[in-house]
């Protein structure tokens, strides 16, 4: 008898626990609004992301956009902004989520806010040459022909456009550096570019490493290409590489340098 | 043996008897299974509600903690004080799932006064919710 009521007591407990379970998982759950920032939908951690840097623009406390980023358990938070601000440039967001997701890029990869004073140095990429007198690019240079049919308003002057030869350069880039009016670099600028068979956007600011006004695209040599910097400039059209050779090396595909300043 | 037996019969009895009173379902042991029951269900209950609650993933913001919901509406009183899009600001309060957001907001900046909580976040609610038409005395020092 003693041994029956045990065993009630076990099944008691295995049914109780069953119905229990059920009732706490699936017909009762505990209430849902228990989740983190790393619980929220892909797309809403992208919003996440571009509030954050919003709010740092705002606030400049680098140290409390890292602490609420780091709610998101990203692997590497520097890679995942610059990749981010990459992804919504090509996407055609926001030039404000652009510009603001470059700026906190820019100072988590350790860089200023504070926009640098334009000199020469800041054109001067590690990975550009110098470039001595035998060098033989040709032609040497592309020029800018705006479009005579459509009165646009330039809100960005071209400055320079011109063939780089670098051979460290696995792939001819077009490399766009953008300035405000008085030579400070200018981050989340929006840059349309079109090919025969393709177009994208891509934006400045999304390499903090280089500056705040720096952007590039790898180019096919076999393409020509048309650029407009912002939305109301004239576009830059027949943009193309060029074969490169440096003394008696063998030619190379040479890159395009780029320099815009924002009117007024 | 001519004398009735009752020791005899009695054991008779009983053995014959005993089954049949173990097939019956006894009060005690009804009591059993039922303490069994209770202390089965409260204990799995205590388990799935606290120490392994269901975990959703691919949340919408409304389902976030309260700590970190107060965190994200200040994030977008922070993007809108810099951006000044109440379109863009009015699709991320939808988010969390407000009923009145105007008043929430104006709640909550009252709520990090009394905290205090720095200017430039109670500066930023208390804009966003002038922006939703919610004004209240106490956030107006606030507000330029």
């Amino acid at each position: 008898m003693k041994l029956v009521r045990v065993n009630l007591i076990v099944i008691g407990v295995c049914v109780g626990a069953t119905i229990g379970l059920v009732l706490g998982w699936i017909v009762y759950p505990r209430e849902s609004r228990m989740a983190t920032p790393n619980d929220l939908h892909s797309d809403y951690q992208d919003t996440y992301v571009v509030m954050v840097a919003a709010a740092h623009s705002r606030d400049g406390d680098l140290e409390r956009a890292r602490i609420r980023l780091g709610e998101l358990s990203m692997i590497n938070v520097l890679d995942s902004v610059t990749s981010q601000a990459q992804r919504w440039a090509a996407s055609g967001r926001s030039d404000f989520d652009v510009s603001v997701l470059g700026e906190l890029a820019l100072a988590l990869s350790g860089g200023s806010l504070e926009p640098e004073p334009v000199s020469s140095a800041m054109f001067t990429s590690s990975v550009v040459p110098i470039v001595d007198s035998t060098i033989t690019p040709y032609p040497t240079i592309i020029v800018a022909s705006p479009v005579p049919t459509i009165a646009l308003v330039n809100e960005y002057t071209l400055l320079e456009s011109t063939i780089i030869c670098d051979e460290q350069l696995y792939k001819p880039l077009i490399k766009v550096y953008v300035t405000d009016a008085v030579g400070n670099p200018i981050s989340g600028v929006q840059l349309r570019i079109d090919w025969t068979t393709g177009s994208d956007i891509f934006a400045t600011g999304l390499h903090p490493d280089i500056g705040p006004g720096y952007a590039d695209f790898i180019i096919d040599p076999q393409q020509v290409y048309t650029l407009q910097a912002g939305t109301s400039t004239s576009p830059i059209y027949g943009i193309s590489s060029e074969s490169c050779r440096i003394g008696n090396s063998a030619e190379f595909d040479g890159s395009i340098l780029i320099k815009w300043q924002r009117e007024g | 043996m001519t004398r009735y037996d009752y020791k005899y019969q009695r054991q008779k009895q009983a053995r014959v008897l005993r089954p049949q009173r173990m097939n019956r379902v006894t009060r005690p042991a009804l009591f059993n299974l039922f303490l069994g029951l209770l202390v089965g269900t409260g204990i799995s209950l205590y388990y799935a509600w606290e120490i392994s609650p269901v975990k959703y993933l691919d949340n919408d913001p409304y389902a976030l903690r309260a700590d970190y919901a107060n965190d994200y509406l200040l994030l977008i009183a922070q993007k809108y004080a810099l951006e000044k899009d109440i379109g863009v600001t009015r699709t991320y309060l939808s988010d969390l799932g407000l009923d009145r957001p105007g008043e929430f907001v104006a709640a909550r900046v009252e709520h990090m006064i009394a905290a205090g909580h720095s200017t430039a976040d109670i500066t930023a609610m208390a804009e966003l919710a002038k922006a939703l038409g919610s004004d209240t005395p106490k956030m107006r020092p606030f507000l330029s």
